[in-house]
């Protein structure tokens, strides 16, 4: 399975409105956005720019990387299905595993 | 000599992007006769010349390996020089430092290095203001990893 092609509007819009991460980065040309689940800082993403320009998928997983999600997860993500609640108990359950 | 796409990169604001496809069926294109023919159309614009058969989302970078030796800051500096991988694309790189999950990007390698320096000064700066407490463990070793790299 590979990463769809989106845009990059399409993915920053999903990782902020579905994952409310807390924003930072003053620095460098895109803002960071730091995830926490229960008080607990458990990952960072680079926010994507507000443009319409596809991302290239090796940003793309990049991305999906930082939020550990899998592929299908990640498009699901940008896609609808994935809403941030279960993106959170996804990675709840991740970490009983690991 | 067949053009299929001809737009100014929206965002560059600095030049003009000529897409072309250079597909087998096509005869080679000249790129100085290309230059040659859309200069006096853009003025005094830089022309920049891709074929848009590698302008995919799904574009295979060149890899290279480079280090940086500072963060171009007046108030960090680096302990070491650290590795930076380059992702060479077409229109763009990618600069990682992978043990930090960290990437910068840029038009041009010295962009892109720049770029990666800022990011890793974002994540020094935001990391010290989290209390050891509330680290997850990705992030806990991102914070030993980066106290190696970075002094005040």
């Amino acid at each position: 399975m590979a990463i769809d092609d989106f845009t990059e509007k399409e993915i920053r819009q999903k990782i902020i409105n579905k994952l409310k991460p807390d924003l930072g980065g003053k620095r460098s040309k895109h803002k960071k956005g730091y995830i926490y689940l229960d008080g607990i800082l458990i990952g960072k993403v680079k926010i994507p720019n507000d443009h319409n320009r596809i991302m290239k998928e090796k940003k793309s997983q990049y991305i999906a990387k930082s939020l550990k999600l899998n592929d299908k997860d990640f498009n699901d993500l940008i896609n609808c299905p994935l809403t941030g609640n279960d993106y959170y108990r996804k990675f709840k359950k991740k970490q009983l595993i690991h | 000599m067949q053009i299929c796409a001809l737009k100014q990169d929206s965002s560059r604001s600095k030049g003009i992007v000529l897409f072309h496809n250079e597909s087998s069926s096509s005869p080679k294109v000249n790129y100085d006769f290309m230059r040659l023919l859309f200069q006096p159309a853009i003025g005094s614009s830089k022309v920049k010349l891709i074929n848009s058969d590698v302008l995919t989302s799904k574009e295979k970078p060149k890899i290279k390996k480079t280090k940086i030796f500072d963060v171009s800051s007046d108030i960090y500096k680096l302990k070491r020089p650290i590795d930076i991988r380059l992702e060479i694309f077409s229109d763009e790189i990618l600069s990682i430092i992978p043990e930090l999950e960290l990437y910068g990007e840029g038009v041009t390698e010295a962009d892109a290095l720049e770029d990666i320096k800022a990011e890793l000064i974002d994540l020094y700066e935001y990391l010290n203001t989290v209390p050891k407490e509330k680290l997850g463990s990705d992030p806990k070793s991102w914070k030993k990893i980066i106290d190696t790299l970075i002094i005040d």
